[in-house]
């Protein structure tokens, strides 16, 4: 990719962000935002976060032993 | 499955909905039976609970209740102009916000092997825009079997992101499962 084509994408881009500041309303998509997300979907609960945390240790342990 | 996508951020759907903080929009795509859906593109509020700076990026059909179905299978017409436009907002997020990640989360094996191979087949292209990075987290625990038990592959518990270089090889049972990027070289005024 040249520079120039380069260039020419991200001006298409500023142009999208600045017609969006312009002309963009309030729509919102509802949700959470994580709802999509796999990881958020595991440490949704406090156990899980705490497994996690386990696991984490666990493996940083392991590493270090390495 | 577009695993043959050709991203090219001027070949894009237009957009017909878009929140002023670029945070939401909508656009209307073909599919192959030559009906029109509207997908929604969400961008986080806040950032990913685990990576710096990253924000999580959804798209897809929006349901009645105007929130974003991820796990519906459709047949576009053009998958390439699908994932440009998507893109293009991404980008179009990035240049407001130019020390985030957008992040996107490949929620099953299939769809993160179509982004990892969308990824490898655009190398050259999107490495011109954008740092690619790969993140393994948690990847055998994620993956929940119907069952609702995880099997955890402890010798693959990596949570560090790793740089995609073109042509890697990597083992499917492996492959990365979320995918964050941002615009590569500083931000030039115009």
């Amino acid at each position: 990719m040249t520079e120039e084509e380069r260039q020419s994408i991200l001006q298409k881009a500023r142009e999208r962000a600045l017609h969006a500041k312009l002309y963009g309303t309030d729509f919102e998509i509802p949700g959470d935002p994580w709802e999509n997300d796999s990881l958020a979907k595991v440490i949704k609960t406090k156990e899980q976060a705490e497994f996690l945390m386990m696991q984490m240790e666990w493996n940083t342990n392991k590493a270090n032993k390495k | 499955m577009g695993l043959n996508m050709k991203i090219d951020l001027k070949n894009v759907y237009n957009i017909v909905l878009e929140n002023r903080q670029q945070l939401a929009s909508a656009f209307d795509a073909v599919l192959i039976s030559g009906e029109k859906i509207r997908l929604g593109v969400k961008i986080a509020h806040t950032p990913h609970p685990l990576i710096a700076n990253a924000y999580n990026l959804a798209f897809g059909p929006l349901k009645e209740d105007g929130t974003i179905d991820d796990k519906v299978r459709l047949s576009h017409k053009d998958y390439s102009k699908v994932f440009s436009t998507v893109l293009l907002e991404a980008t179009a997020y990035l240049e407001e916000h130019p020390d985030r990640y957008v992040g996107i989360d490949g929620s099953n094996n299939a769809r993160a092997y179509m982004y990892y191979r969308c990824i490898q087949n655009n190398f050259p292209y999107l490495s011109g825009i954008y740092s690619i990075s790969g993140i393994k987290y948690y990847i055998r625990m994620l993956r929940e079997g119907e069952d609702g038990n995880c099997d955890l592959d402890t010798e693959d518990v990596i949570t560090t992101l790793k740089p995609i270089e073109a042509n890697e090889t990597i083992k499917a049972d492996k492959l990365y499962n979320y995918f964050i990027f941002n615009l590569k070289f500083n931000k030039i005024s115009v």
